[in-house]
């Protein structure tokens, strides 16, 4: 963003002051025409060469032109050469970078995560745009000539090299897969064609062909009003002298171009710093509250408003102002504008987005400058300028307008999506893209998709972990009804989305509220799983803790309970220290899990600790191995330091289930030489013994968690590209079953599920076909 | 060997001490509480951590010395090993000196 706003600057600001202004709407044409040449030619070459290598031979493509440039004006002083060398730089290498960097960051996140993260991933380009225009402010106070500046502009171009290979080490994403289909070679035009035709079947896409078109028409129509309106003043302030016009001579600028550069440089400052406070306070904000359609609408909105200004009430204050608010509003609009690309499946986005911002974005800008070239022709002085307001003002309307009515196709897609057949990884993202706020109906799309028994049990999971995002009390009834479900984890990802409704205790939702704990309550009863019904218990506490003691109470005073032992370990998480009053006669109980409970649960109580203490010792004296780990759970539950050696020489012994207990115990007590042991185990060819360690991570101290996920996703890491390179081969269709299955397990473990959801496609298809 | 002074016995533990080692300790122990000695006081040194059933020993020697009108005491507990004795809840006076003792006892702080 340093280079674009240094580069760009120099470009508007050379050639207004050379030729004029009127020549600026020849420099938007070249910049349009140059951009679509460069669409068809990067288009062919992201179908040979990966992202990231496109990246870095532009980076570097793009520099040797910038430093050429710049050598040829030395050496000849040719300044068309060195303008022209530049433009190209900018308009073909520059802004292709812009739309690689912009694919290769959409394939880092989820449709969820990017309305979190682009925003912020926006803001850098707001910093890189304020250092940018100090950079030629202080480039001109050092008295830099303009062509000078341009090796700011290399000198932050190559900086993005070192900033990708860094980023790329510390990635943590495994590799993917590739699907055939996705390598098939298509010319440019056919790309193109391709890119068209997907966008007439989809409404959506269709209204965003207009929108950005019209995003653009409107950026060239105002940065025409706003260059001519700082031109204007400079030429004004420098016919009477004032004392702005001093400040920047004292500074160092002295030609009239050097001039206009310092003034659209310290503008630049004032417009980025806006924007990234809009980012850094308020993108991610709207995003989550509106969501991406009306977060979209906003920009024209607000655009709309200002050049209402700029018509009522034109000159420098008002084309500032509307320069600015666009500028401010515009990182909240590409934010949302990057996020609803995942509203698309993925093997058509990059033909989407090369359409739109290789053709349509330039075509804007053709627009734009064809409104301009006519208006010049035909109207002068003022009128001209009322007329290209008046433009700007029916634009931002239209804009508006067709945002407006494309809410309702946005939603279209993903539930469309939703009925793509298998384990599509389209389909689990629209999950989330059906999750994101203004959606009318999503709930109802997503509840009659969990209801279908076509759908897999990861598909379901996924649908109720949305449905407890959304939160929606008319979800209520399906997610108990998945209560009954026959798959373990399908139970518990109900639960636990009844953990996120925080609103079923208001009056509104009264028997709404009964039903839940009705359920919870015979769920808890019949369950087996102990994090089933400890998550049962976190659903109680939110909803009414009276609730929960009540059936507690009621469970434990019931001698034939067969759940006591549960209750008891439940009670203690409550941390009252009433619970002792009805927990301390268990400490008498000829079950040792009950015993064992009893002590996890009395433990906080500081006056109970050495009597626990002494049940404890009895409980390790046991040879009996089923007690032997009943107590070395309770060794780490109760965070049991002077436990310590014990745990250690545990560490060493040949028993696997004893080993991994004595991991997790001293994982619980923040000790990281549980680590790698518990690695170990994830990755344990006993499926079981594996399931176990990697469901018990997601309770340990976030320390040691994050260790664990770190040490994971290396080991995960390595076995991967051994499993690639053995098979010399990326695409899933040569890939042989076993390995798949392989791979799909490595994906199972680093949690990925849509890459998992993409090789059981392909393993569901080849099964088919053999 | 314990060490005998005016009004307390030093105890010190066995090399190599630890929970196994106890059930031995302690049958040497019944003749040393035998004596009439009122303050017994167990040197710790080489100790580092107090296991469960390390306490549960301490705390039955306690009991015993307690049941009999006696007291007890611990010398050279390391950092750790108090902290266990604080966070179990077992309230035995810890001195690091041995010096302190006599003054403890003229206080009567055991």
């Amino acid at each position: 963003m340093i280079g674009y706003t240094v580069g760009w600057t120099l470009l508007t600001a050379m050639l207004v002051s050379r030729i004029g202004i009127n020549y600026l709407p020849i420099l938007y044409i070249s910049n349009a025409l140059l951009v679509i040449v460069g669409a068809m030619f990067f288009g062919e070459l992201l179908h040979r060469f990966s992202k990231t290598k496109l990246i870095y031979s532009s980076v570097v493509i793009g520099a040797i032109l910038l430093a050429t440039a710049i050598a040829v004006f030395y050496s000849f002083g040719n300044w068309w050469l060195f303008f022209g060398i530049l433009l190209v730089a900018e308009s073909i290498f520059f802004a292709q970078l812009n739309i690689l960097l912009g694919l290769f960051i959409e394939d880092l996140f989820t449709p969820l995560e990017s309305g979190r993260a682009f925003p912020l991933i926006e803001t850098s380009e707001y910093v890189g745009g304020i250092a940018g225009g100090l950079a030629i402010v202080g480039g001109l106070r050092l008295h830099f000539e303009t062509s000078q500046l341009a090796w700011i502009w290399v000198g932050a171009v190559a900086l993005i090299l070192p900033a990708i290979l860094l980023f790329n080490k510390f990635r943590q994403k495994l590799p993917t897969l590739e699907v055939a289909e996705e390598k098939t070679r298509l010319s440019h035009f056919a790309k193109f064609r391709e890119g068209k035709k997907q966008i007439r079947q989809t409404p959506f896409l269709t209204g965003l062909v207009f929108v950005v078109l019209l995003q653009w028409t409107l950026f060239t129509l105002l940065n025409f009003q706003y260059t001519k309106a700082v031109d204007a003043n400079i030429t004004h302030t420098s016919e009477v002298a004032d004392e702005e016009m001093h400040a920047a001579a004292d500074s160092g600028a002295h030609s009239h171009e050097e001039l206009l550069t310092h003034g659209l440089g310290s503008l630049h400052i004032l417009f980025y710093s806006l924007a990234l406070l809009t980012q850094l306070f308020l993108s991610s904000r709207i995003i989550a509250k509106f969501g991406i359609v009306k977060t979209l609408r906003l920009h024209p909105l607000a655009t709309f408003g200002s050049s209402c200004l700029l018509l009522l009430k034109p000159g420098f204050g008002s084309a500032v102002f509307a320069k600015g608010l666009f500028e401010s509003t515009s990182g909240i609009y590409t934010a949302a504008y990057h996020s609803s690309f995942y509203a698309l499946r993925e093997k058509i986005r990059g033909n989407v987005k090369e359409f739109l911002e290789g053709l349509i974005r330039p075509a804007g800008v053709l627009v734009g400058t064809g409104i301009l070239i006519i208006g010049e022709k035909f109207l002068s002085g003022d009128n001209f300028s009322l007329a290209i307001n008046f433009a700007l003002v029916a634009a931002a309307a239209a804009m508006s307008f067709l945002l407006w009515r494309n809410q309702k196709n946005y939603t279209k897609i993903p539930e469309a999506n939703l009925r793509l057949s298998g384990n599509d990884p389209a389909k689990f993202q629209s999950i989330e893209i059906l999750a994101q706020s203004g959606h009318k109906n999503s709930a109802e799309i997503l509840i009659q998709k969990l209801f279908d028994e076509k759908e897999s049990p990861l598909f379901r999971r996924k649908i109720l972990e949305t449905l407890g995002a959304l939160a929606d009390p008319h979800a209520v009834s399906a997610i108990l009804k998945c209560f009954h479900d026959a798959d373990e984890n399908v139970r518990l990802a109900a639960v636990r989305a009844l953990t996120q409704f925080e609103q079923l205790d208001q009056k509104a939702h009264a028997f709404t509220h009964r039903r839940v704990i009705e359920c919870l309550k015979e769920l808890f009863t019949k369950e087996n799983s102990p994090e089933i019904r400890s998550t049962i218990v976190r659903v109680f506490a939110n909803l009414r803790q009276e609730e929960a003691v009540e059936f507690l109470v009621a469970e434990l005073q019931n001698p034939e309970s067969p759940i006591r032992g549960d209750c008891i370990f439940v009670c203690g998480q409550f941390g009252d220290l009433g619970i002792s009053h009805y927990i301390e006669p268990y400490l008498r109980s000829p079950n040792p899990i009950v015993r064992a409970n009893s002590i996890v649960a009395l433990w906080q109580f500081k006056q109970f600790r050495l009597r626990l203490t002494r049940l404890l010792a009895d409980l390790l004296d046991a040879t009996d191995r089923e007690i032997q780990k009943i107590t070395i759970h309770t060794l780490g539950e109760i965070r049991a330091n002077h436990e310590l050696p014990r745990l250690l020489d545990l560490l060493e012994c040949e028993d696997n289930e004893l080993r991994l207990l004595a991991a997790l115990a001293l994982a619980k007590l923040e000790n990281p030489i549980s680590t790698h042991p518990l690695v170990e185990f994830i990755l344990h060819p006993n499926l079981e013994l594996a399931a176990h360690a990697k469901k018990q991570i997601r309770n340990l101290p976030k320390k040691i968690r994050k260790t664990v996920e770190k040490i994971l996703h290396h080991r995960l890491s390595e076995k991967l590209n051994g499993l690639l390179v053995t098979t010399h081969n990326r695409q899933i269709e040569r890939i042989s079953n076993d390995t798949l299955a392989r791979i799909r397990r490595i994906y199972e473990l680093a949690d990925d599920w849509e890459e998992v959801a993409k090789l059981d496609t392909a393993l569901a298809e080849k099964n088919f076909v053999n | 060997m314990p060490t005998q002074n005016k009004n307390y016995l030093v105890v010190p533990l066995p090399d190599n001490f630890d929970e196994n080692s106890f059930a031995k300790f302690s049958s040497e122990l019944d003749e040393l509480l035998a004596s009439e000695h009122i303050y017994f006081v167990f040197d710790l040194g080489e100790i580092d951590i107090l296991s469960s059933k390390l306490v549960c020993h301490f705390e039955n020697i306690y009991n015993r010395l307690v049941a009999v009108e006696k007291k007890m005491a611990f010398l050279n507990a390391k950092k750790e090993v108090c902290e266990i004795l604080e966070f179990i809840g077992l309230s035995v006076a810890v001195f690091d000196e041995e010096k302190k003792i006599e003054e403890a006892i003229e206080r009567d702080e055991i």
